[in-house]
């Protein structure tokens, strides 16, 4: 239907058109001239990428330099790094950080609705709203290895305590976690909601065939989350080259840049600290690069899995 | 149903705003309103502003704005009496202080000058920030013949110290690029401080000289509870794991003889990396033995100079490990912290621990320390140029007025102690408290006073204060080659920051925390030297070789 | 959900069934467990003296309960400065921002918009490829001159594409014919906006307003970028100076007390982080209807 019509429109004149959608124009062009400048406005610096910036000489006149920084980036060995502490960090939210809404999402819809289900709710959901820079603040008073409550109870355990924010060999599994805990609650509301959508008759006619709780999770409700959660599924996927700024930003320390640093943390650090423009934009192309064709791959999947209609567009 | 009712009446007010703003009329104007509040902003500072100034030039009392970014370690606020001192020294000049919180220098004073607001005159405490500063077109250059003119009693102070050489730390192309910041001793006064009341109710009664007596010290602090509050939160010491691998108990290397993040002359009159030589790996493994055993702070790989002596004012350890004297002298922010915590508190200083072999010894930082660079907006006007320069001079030579900068005024914030060093009130010595006198301003830097003026403020010259840090098998002073590294190529070093260094300072705690075996010290020194170490050891070794005619351009300009 | 409450009639619990409710019962109560019981330390931590505090042990209660670190916390003027900046930013960004996006999804709802097809395709562009870090700080400190400026913060992401494409969606749902009655008596466009689909839209205006203001309220790194000047920090910029850099100095301005009495960095980062976590406590319970219909509305397309 919309495509006949905008085929009709497109009939008429250009100049009448315009005439005929005036206003509508005066409305749009001032929202659209704020997307023009912020976001299409710094793709005009994404010619950094290929030249030597020069304060003194600016952008425009910096030398051109081709590929340099591309080159530099894929052999250097810290940004390798940090390339494949972005993907595995990414991959570890994927693997253990994506379930766990599902679960969660699972286990309330068994509840009973009342006083408990809403407060757990309520309570589950607080985390999303609290910035990454106050969950540091809380993360460092509880994992403290001096005085931090985790530390205590592997002391009274009979442990020793471990520095989790400043152990390798921990501070992705604080990164892990600490996710799960912030977004659990938040995460589980859209599988909730597709939860709501099952029609009761299919519980009550299973229940009249004798299904149990177990059975009917089984046979009904997982198979009723699939579509919503493949396309969750593939949409995280997409963000595979976002393995969290925020959250690592405000988390890590020098002592476990090995582990923890990743593409957006980097490009901050060189880009903002060390002056090296021109690298960290081509890094940052080099990213939004790969982002783009992650989602499109996804867009193209989804449009696949939901028979021509995407998630995304 | 009451509650929802009240809701859905929020939203409208809300929408209702929201809808206005949109309209334009609130918005558009205070938007208006403030894009020309910052575009004076932007003209006040870079060029726009001596424009803006010779446009008035007519007038007879003509005033330049001048701005310094400096870095400090508390608030200063955007009047204070520093600010109005220091406007009164050379009529005309009025100077915008950017005070900018030391921990986050770079990180903000480097996005700055890439979009363009160039501060006329900066504090500069980075050799490889300088050399791209230098590359990238940030800093002015001034003729040598308008220094002396300008400047004549900073020039004629460095060459009464012997130190003209230090010139060529901001020489390039036959231009000064700012002014070198120079201390008079060839040594630091550097020293571990101790917490003689823990010593003593540990049953310790003198001051720990080897390193087994270090050790067993640092075992009682932690396990026989120095402070008697019946709880097991006390350690040995801390270590600045985050911020400061070079300072990360140096004293302790010294006892075996290296200091890892200094060059050495080895043998065959090559300079060689600390962490090259094997000796590393003992202190290495004595450290570890620490840490494990819990005599070592196990925060310490995120505790940097603020954290540590947050840690010592706070009981939380009994030794502060090459730290400077002062630090341990009342007027100091970090004696004056224990003692307001804890007044019974007793502090002393110590010798350097010394090894089996006898070796010990404090770390030195040699005496060409850092800069204070020109930003080239400063160049615009030459007669603000010259201004700036005259009050320079009058800043970094008079001792009155340097003083008067950085301590305040004498009798209300400061007094001279015993040793005729100024000493601080308690009340001014912790830089929170210092907002509105402006104080902080240039205690962290900005003034590039010369040793002679140095001396006076540090006590360089007062034998007792200075044993310690004199003493020691270790010689002091420029044989640790840390200037050379000012005269390294812009490549090499930021390659070296980039890589090498990284490795060194994460593979250093990763050692210490036992996240790496010491076996593997060999494989690291090899990582390093591959990353960047050998590039870097090279320029170095060139810069040895020239270093004579590297300085002797400066020489022959100021002698 | 409502009808799974009315269905009741039949009481039949199998031992499987009983054993899974209480295990779904136990979960979620552990979830509820650890989401809470970090606050409740932070509160017990905030309140403890000087010498509790330095006691090693899990703390979950307190004897002698002190209100020093609150003190300390609410008589520091950076704290009023910055958390008075951050009102002024929620509001103003929020306000400005919503009432940018209604006005620019409505035409861009309409299928018969000129070009609408091309704007959809370069707005949802902007979703999935930036300019990046750098870029984005020239334009906005050497182009735009907008370091120091509150609008630095609050312009570069008014018209975000996800809710500029969460509104479209949901104006396009709303009926036409309601507009076209609107249009045979006489109206304009901007009639027609501002009378009929305004009021129609309220449950997404709220939607997007309420993320938009926590967005705002919980953003940093803009300020950390473009604001030098520290009495135009936004309150998480000088939390993350406290909490993540640990400069406490931010919050002794001013603040010279008894140092003995003095609470430690501990529990006044304790007090802090409780401080700053109120507003939203007390606001969310309230508005997580609002919240939740975002994600019905963002999460699946329509």
């Amino acid at each position: 239907m919309r495509k006949i019509q905008t085929k009709m429109e497109q009939k008429k004149p250009l100049g009448k058109r315009l005439r005929a959608n005036r206003a509508r124009l005066l409305m749009f062009l001032p929202g659209f001239a704020f997307i023009l400048l912020f976001s299409y406005g710094p793709m005009y610096g994404l010619v950094l990428a290929f030249k030597d910036f020069n304060i003194g000489l600016g952008i425009w006149d910096s030398p051109w330099v081709g590929w340099k920084h591309f080159r530099a980036f894929l052999s250097n060995a810290s940004s390798l790094r940090v390339l494949g502490n972005t993907l595995r960090i990414s991959l570890l939210h994927l693997v253990f950080g994506f379930p766990a809404p599902i679960i969660l999402a699972l286990l309330l819809n068994e509840l009973k609705p009342g006083f408990f289900k809403r407060a757990a709710q309520t309570i589950s959901y607080l985390p999303h709203f609290i910035s990454w820079i106050v969950v540091a603040g809380i993360l460092s008073n509880l994992l403290s290895p001096g005085t931090g409550m985790v530390n205590e109870v592997i002391k009274m355990l009979g442990g020793k305590p471990v520095y989790f924010l400043a152990d390798v060999r921990w501070f992705r599994t604080v990164l892990v976690v600490s996710n799960i805990w912030k977004g659990i609650g938040w995460g589980s509301v859209v599988y909730l909601a597709a939860l709501c959508s099952i029609p009761p008759e299919q519980y009550e006619s299973a229940m009249i065939d004798g299904a149990n709780r177990l059975q009917r999770i089984r046979y009904i409700t997982l198979p009723s989350m699939k579509g919503i959660i493949s396309i969750m599924l593939l949409m995280q996927a997409g963000s595979l080259m976002n393995a969290g700024f925020d959250q690592v930003f405000n988390l890590y320390n020098p002592s476990v840049y090995a582990v923890g640093d990743i593409i957006d943390t980097y490009v901050y650090r060189m880009g903002i600290g060390q002056m090296m423009y021109s690298f960290n934009t081509a890094v940052g192309l080099f990213k939004s690069t790969v982002n783009f064709i992650l989602v499109m791959t996804v867009n193209f999947v989804t449009k696949r899995i939901n028979e021509g209609e995407s998630v995304l567009f | 149903m009451k509650g929802k009712k009240l809701l859905s009446l929020l939203m409208c007010t809300l929408l209702a705003a929201g809808a206005l703003g949109a309209c334009g009329q609130e918005a558009g104007e205070s938007g208006g309103e403030s894009r020309n509040q910052s575009s004076e902003v932007k003209e006040s500072s870079g060029t726009e502003s001596q424009e803006a100034a010779q446009g008035e030039g007519t007038n007879e009392e003509q005033t330049w704005q001048v701005t310094l970014a400096v870095p400090v370690n508390g608030p200063v606020d955007e009047k204070n009496e520093t600010l109005d001192y220091l406007n009164s020294l050379v009529p005309g000049l009025e100077f915008k202080i950017e005070a900018i919180e030391i921990g986050s220098y770079w990180d903000i004073l480097n996005p700055r000058l890439a979009s363009g607001e160039i501060p006329d005159i900066f504090h500069c405490h980075s050799d490889s920030m300088y050399r791209s500063y230098l590359e990238q077109g940030v800093l002015g250059g001034v003729a040598p013949e308008l220094i002396k003119e300008c400047m004549p009693e900073f020039v004629s102070d460095l060459k009464e110290c012997d130190a003209t050489g230090a010139w060529s730390l901001v020489l390039d192309n036959g231009l000064i690029y700012g002014l070198p910041i120079v201390t008079g001793e060839r040594t630091y006064n550097f020293t571990n401080g101790w917490r003689m009341d823990w010593l003593k109710a540990v049953g310790i009664d003198k001051v720990p000289e080897t390193v087994e007596e270090y050790e067993e010290a640092f075992t009682r602090f932690t396990f026989n509870d120095p402070d008697g509050n019946g709880v097991d939160d006390t350690y040995g010491t801390t270590l600045r794991g985050k911020d400061s691998t070079p300072n990360l108990f140096p004293s302790l290397f010294g006892a075996y003889g290296i200091f890892p993040g200094m060059w050495n002359l080895a043998e065959d009159g090559t300079l060689k990396f600390g962490i090259t030589d094997p000796r590393g790996k003992e202190a290495l493994e004595k450290l570890h033995s620490w840490y494990e055993k819990g005599l070592i702070d196990p925060e310490f790989i995120s505790v940097d100079g603020v954290g540590r002596t947050e840690k010592w004012a706070n009981s939380k350890v009994g030794a502060l490990v090459d730290t400077t004297y002062y630090n341990l002298q009342p007027g100091d922010a970090i004696y004056d912290g224990l003692l307001a915590l804890t007044p019974e508190a007793e502090v002393v200083s110590g010798p350097a621990p010394k090894g089996e072999d006898g070796d010990y010894g404090y770390m030195n930082w040699g005496r060409y320390t850092n800069r204070v660079v020109f930003g080239k907006t400063l160049l615009a006007d030459e007669e603000k140029l010259k201004k700036v320069l005259q009050l320079y001079d009058l800043i970094s030579t008079d001792f009155e007025v340097c003083a008067r900068l950085r301590c305040g005024v004498e009798g209300t914030h400061w007094e001279y102690n015993e040793f005729r060093v100024p000493q601080k009130f308690s009340a001014y010595s912790d830089a929170a408290n210092n907002g509105p006198s402006g104080l902080n301003t240039f205690w962290q830097g900005g003034i590039p006073y010369t040793p002679i003026v140095g001396d006076l403020f540090e006590g360089s010259n007062i034998e007792e204060l200075n044993k310690y840090g004199k003493e020691g098998t270790l010689v002091n002073g420029e044989n640790y080659f840390s200037y050379l590294g000012k005269f390294v190529p812009d490549e090499v070093g930021t390659a070296y920051k980039a890589e090498a260094d990284t490795l060194y300072k994460t593979n250093f705690i990763d050692f210490i925390t036992g996240a790496r075996p010491l076996e593997e010290y060999d494989a690291f020194v090899e990582e390093w030297m591959a990353a960047g170490g050998e590039a870097y050891t090279k320029a170095h070794n060139e810069c040895w070789q020239n270093i004579e005619t590297i300085m002797a351009e400066a020489e022959s300009i100021f002698n | 959900m409502k009808t799974r409450g009315k269905r009741r009639t039949k009481r039949k619990i199998c031992a499987a069934d009983r054993a899974l409710i209480i295990f779904c019962y136990t979960c979620v109560f552990l979830v509820v467990a650890v989401t809470f019981v970090p606050f409740w330390e932070l509160a017990a931590t905030s309140l403890c003296t000087r010498a509790d505090a330095a006691r090693s042990g899990i703390r979950l209660f307190t004897a002698n309960p002190t209100l020093d670190a609150y003190r300390q916390v609410l008589s520091s003027k950076n704290i009023w400065n910055s958390a008075w900046n951050s009102v002024v930013r929620v509001v103003l960004g929020t306000v400005i921002s919503v009432g940018l996006t209604a006005l620019t999804a409505y035409p861009l709802s309409k299928a018969d918009f000129i070009g609408v097809k091309f704007f959809t395709v370069a707005i949802l562009f902007t979703m999935v490829f930036s300019g990046g870090l750098i870029p984005s700080y020239f334009l906005i400190t050497k182009t735009l001159h907008m370091t120091d400026s509150i609008w630095s913060m609050i312009l570069p992401g008014a018209v975000g594409a996800y809710n500029l494409i969460i509104m479209r969606n949901f104006l396009r749902s709303i009926p036409q014919s309601l507009e076209d009655a609107a249009r045979i008596d006489g109206a304009g466009e901007m009639y027609v906006w501002w009378r009929i689909v305004m009021p129609l839209s309220k449950p997404v205006l709220a939607t997007v307003a309420l993320w938009k203001a926590v967005d705002h309220w919980n953003a940093y790194f803009d300020c950390l970028l473009y604001i030098r000047d520290q009495s135009k920090f936004v309150l998480q910029v000088l939390l993350r100076r406290v909490l993540v850099e640990q400069q406490m100095a931010m919050l002794q301005e001013g603040f010279m007390m008894d140092m003995t009495s003095k609470p430690t960095e501990a529990t006044v980062r304790a007090a802090l982080i409780l401080i700053s976590t109120l507003p939203i406590v007390l606001v969310y319970p309230f508005l997580q209807k609002y919240f939740m219909q975002g994600i019905m509305l963002g999460g699946v397309k329509e």
